[in-house]
């Protein structure tokens, strides 16, 4: 894959964050995952050391880098450095957006990274330390139990995003939330099941340890993982997902099937037979959340291959549910044939074991990767909403950021975030998807009621205030322009936005507040410099305000959208079916199966 | 106890770490002291490798793991 590929990709139009997103959300999904790529970058170093002394056992020689240190320092520091904290980051971000609600706190998300954030750096050293993980030792996945300082942070925020979850202005939960929620009250069933003293000494060990580590996979990083799937996905293919019904009872089975099987990692141990055979049967039974989670996703995926060609962050999804379908054959070849077949080969061998965990990992990893690309894309994508803050600049640097932007010459400070809002808003097709994307899994309404909707608002609007003839001539044109030129303008794609996005602000100021003569105040000033590409970013503003405006029952703003009769238009000509039939929120499909599950 | 100091002088393909820091290098074995018989070449010359109190327990403990029966 070329450089030019590479570029493509980062111009993923699906990677255009809703922009009624809340700057705080961003904000804290940020810090989220900064910290966790910190220890992916760390935990993968160890990683690499470790797998160096699975072939050469003289390398690093030293007692506190012995591989029986190093890779629980590993295995700690990827899954709850990394993974943990990357995916409760996602997982903030995902039900904030699909529940129409801002974070209930973002500062409590905040202490929570920072409290996440010494759990590594300490048990590394305890580990290195005393040479074992606390608690009793794991074998399978190698990671050590978590420090109990984790389960108060964890279950604080647990709090506090059910309470933003009930106070959820949607009739439904999205299969995301049902995932997502299941990992946080799994989570503490965990924590407190591993940590109980009654069953720690001898093979009762085994079993709890069985269960702790098998559950920290199955009810905590794949819950969450799936969780953050179901929202990425049909977010980044501008779809429905294939089934809603299929995700729920992929969720319902792997409740049902996951803890239970915790002790297939001991088949032929001492364990009691009943416990190995119900851990065989029920891996048997995970047939069903894994095919049905993969087939759901991936069927949500067909016909789209130039959608995973094009973008950035699908072909890591893809990779990941390939890897989570995967995982099952694998799993079931350690449980079930072994039972049979009493030479238990790929048990006994250390590959075998370590081989099983780190794929499940590596699909999380893999989730959390092209994840993060979306959160880092995500949040430029908020900058140039106006929304919210710019790519690793803190508060002070928001205005030059924008000024040097405006310059059109030099890339902001952090060339990430301006050249890939410029790309995507500067393009008028991509804008479209933005606002076709954000209407529909942003906001979770039925578009064509919501087409509808806008349609009757605005004639009736029209009739109130009929847009100045003038405003109208100037909104025709445009569109005239936007329709035939070539998106090669002469001022130059980048420029044209950056003017388009510094003019936009008085202009959302106005739509924000509701005011009728908003949009034709726009159409009016368009006129000027800001061409095809202010429309987009006028109807991204326009619609997010007018968004929140409806959920909040208060004033309609949709006035304000129709008055103006060139962001009307936009609007309506956005929301023309698309070329893969009508957009239809995320869980469109599912709202209509949803009686049946 | 050689085993432990160098796993590749028993062991030729075996990938196990071998764990020196068990062990001290001395000219002369003292008394009471756990000579490691390694084989020559494996050592530092004029060498003797004499195990350290952690080997000594460690081996201990592994000589004291029993295979476990699986009763039906």
């Amino acid at each position: 894959m070329g450089f030019s590929a590479i570029r493509t990709r980062m111009r993923d139009p699906g990677l255009v964050a809703a922009p009624s997103v809340d700057a705080a959300t961003v904000n804290v999904l940020f810090e989220y995952v900064v910290c966790a790529t910190v220890w992916l970058l760390v935990g993968t170093g160890i990683g690499l050391i470790a797998s160096i002394k699975l072939h050469w056992p003289e390398f690093l020689p030293y007692s506190w880098l012995s591989f029986g240190r190093v890779r629980p320092v590993h295995t700690n520091t990827v899954l709850l450095g990394w993974s943990s904290l990357v995916l409760v980051g996602l997982s903030f971000y995902v039900v904030a957006r699909t529940s129409r609600v801002s974070l209930w706190s973002p500062r409590l998300a905040t202490a929570r990274a920072l409290a996440l954030e010494p759990g590594p750096p300490r048990r590394p050293r305890d580990i290195a330390g005393r040479g074992e993980p606390a608690g009793p030792r794991s074998t399978a996945n190698g990671c050590g139990r978590w420090p109990s300082s984790w389960l108060r942070p964890c279950s604080s925020t647990d709090t506090s995003r059910t309470a933003r979850s009930a106070a959820r202005a949607l009739p439904e939960v999205y299969v995301s939330n049902w995932y997502i929620l299941g990992a946080f009250c799994c989570l503490p069933i965990l924590y407190v099941t591993s940590y109980l003293p009654w069953y720690q000494g001898g093979l009762g060990n085994t079993v709890v340890q069985g269960y702790y580590m098998h559950n920290a996979m199955g009810m905590w990083f794949t819950q969450l993982a799936l969780g953050i799937s179901y929202y990425g996905i049909p977010r980044l293919l501008g779809r429905p997902i294939y089934s809603y019904a299929l995700g729920v009872l992929g969720f319902w089975t792997n409740l049902l099937f996951y803890p239970l099987i915790g002790a297939h990692h001991f088949i032929f141990s001492p364990e009691a037979w009943w416990l190995q055979t119900t851990a065989i049967l029920f891996s048997v039974g995970m047939m069903v959340p894994v095919w049905a989670g993969t087939g759901n996703l991936l069927l949500t995926f067909k016909g789209g291959a130039g959608a995973v060609r094009r973008s950035y962050a699908l072909p890591f999804f893809v990779t990941g549910l390939i890897g989570y379908g995967l995982v099952l054959d694998t799993g079931n070849d350690r449980g079930v044939p072994q039972r049979r077949t009493s030479t238990g080969t790929s048990r006994t061998s250390p590959w075998g074991t370590l081989a099983r965990g780190d794929v499940r990992l590596h699909r999380v990893h893999r989730l959390g990767r092209r994840l993060r690309a979306l959160a880092a894309l995500d949040r430029t994508r908020a900058e140039s909403a106006g929304g919210g803050r710019p790519l690793l600049a803190r508060a002070g640097r928001r205005r030059d950021l924008r000024d040097r932007d405006l310059g059109g010459r030099s890339a902001p400070g952090l060339r990430v975030g301006g050249r890939s809002i410029v790309h995507r808003v500067g393009d008028r097709r991509r804008a479209d998807v933005a606002l076709a994307n954000d209407r529909r899994s942003a906001d979770g309404e039925q578009p064509r009621r919501l087409r509808r909707q806008r349609l009757g608002d605005a004639a009736a609007a029209r009739r109130r205030h009929p847009p100045s003839r003038r405003s109208r001539s100037g909104a025709q044109r445009e569109l005239r322009r936007a329709a035939h030129e070539p998106s090669s303008h002469r001022c130059g794609g980048r420029h044209r936005v950056l003017r388009a996005h510094a003019r936009d602000g008085g202009a959302a100021r106005a739509a924000r507040a509701g005011l009728p003569g908003a949009g034709r105040h726009q159409a009016a000033r368009t006129r000027g410099g800001a061409r095809t590409t202010g429309l987009h970013a006028r109807g991204l503003r326009v619609l997010s305000h007018a968004v929140r405006a409806r959920l909040a029952d208060g004033p309609s703003v949709w006035s304000a959208v129709a008055a103006g009769t060139t962001t009307r238009s936009r609007i309506l000509r956005c929301s023309a079916p698309s070329a893969r039939g009508p957009i239809s929120p995320t869980w469109a499909r599912g709202s209509r199966a949803r009686p049946g599950t | 106890m050689i085993h432990l100091y160098d796993p590749r002088a028993v062991v030729p393909q075996s990938v196990m770490p071998g764990y020196r820091w068990f062990f001290v290098e001395k000219v002369q074995a003292g008394p009471g002291d756990v000579v490691v018989p390694v084989p020559a070449g494996r050592a530092p010359k004029g060498k003797v490798i004499v195990a350290g109190p952690d080997a000594i327990e460690l081996v201990r403990y592994l000589l004291s793991l029993k295979q476990a029966k699986v009763s039906p």
